[in-house]
């Protein structure tokens, strides 16, 4: 019995750092949705281009 | 104090990204100034050669002190016979020493590829593609273009195009006299009108949220223990 009861008190200290731990990955991601305007915002006020060229292509011979 | 941190972040990330390209053939380059690879001597690409597609970025400052971060990516081929290469860049002005919008500043970004015909001939009809990118807010008068050049032949300017939004530009032109091995350059034109306003660099925005991210863990954790104590 006194075995469980001790159990259970080294069980608080424990949950307590899950909780901890849950805790500051909810945090972290309401920080990414922070930083994400920031990374939004550079892509849409960019000027750029995106393209390709390719070649050559020849005229087929005539017969 | 705060943009000379961010220089020294932004001017590390580009040594971080461009180390790895020194060796890959291709080289980019802004206004005359070699940024990726070595733009004197591009790589060569004989037949059944290829570039992966390879991310580039850098910070390019003005001699009035207007910065902008430019990054893209570009990919090149030889093969069948036939010459491909794409290229995609962008541009954003990210601010000068006195803290005000950007001055007039053109940007002209040079992706520079060589090819080596070593069975028929280069002439022929090459085609080039651009989706150019003005957004609404940039300042009025800016524009983008882009231009294909085989051995200084353009195959046709797409552009000029001043937004607000993306148009497509399709060209294509035959040419001759080309000689082996053939200097390709893809160009992009990027004119920013006076009055452009500046936007956090993506790198250093992520890197300064990292920084807050960093300074709130250990205040949340101790926090957090304190409460756990005043319960006990």
């Amino acid at each position: 019995m006194d075995q469980k009861v001790n159990q259970s008190q080294s069980n608080v200290p424990e949950n307590q750092d899950l909780e901890n731990r849950r805790d500051v990955v909810r945090r972290l991601g309401k920080y990414a949705v922070y930083a994400a305007p920031f990374t939004l915002l550079s892509k849409a006020s960019a000027i750029g281009g995106t393209g390709s060229s390719s070649g050559p292509s020849r005229a087929k011979p005539k017969h | 104090m705060l943009l000379s941190n961010l220089k020294r972040l932004s001017n590390l990330t580009a040594i971080l990204v461009a180390a790895p390209l020194l060796c890959l053939p291709a080289a980019v380059q802004v206004n005359g100034t070699c940024e990726v690879g070595t733009c004197a001597t591009p790589g060569t690409l004989n037949s059944g050669d290829s570039v992966p597609s390879t991310p580039f970025s850098f910070v390019f400052t003005f001699a009035d002190t207007d910065k902008y971060f430019v990054n893209g990516d570009y990919s090149a081929s030889y093969t069948g016979g036939a010459t491909h290469i794409a290229f995609t860049a962008n541009a954003n002005y990210i601010g000068n020493s006195t803290n005000t919008t950007s001055g007039h500043d053109t940007l002209t970004i040079d992706l520079l590829q060589d090819y080596n015909f070593t069975t028929g001939s280069p002439d022929g009809t090459y085609h080039s593609h651009a989706k150019l990118n003005v957004p609404g807010s940039a300042a009025a008068g800016s524009f983008a273009e882009a231009q294909v050049f085989y051995d200084g032949q353009s195959t046709g300017l797409m552009g000029p195009y001043s937004g607000p939004g993306t148009k497509d530009f399709f060209t294509s032109k035959t040419l001759s006299g080309l000689t082996n091995p053939i200097d390709v350059d893809f160009q992009y034109v990027f004119n920013f009108a006076a009055g452009t306003t500046a936007i956090p660099e993506p790198t250093e925005a992520g890197l300064f949220a990292l920084g807050l991210i960093g300074l709130a863990i250990p205040a949340v954790l101790r926090r957090r223990r304190n409460r756990a104590a005043e319960a006990r």
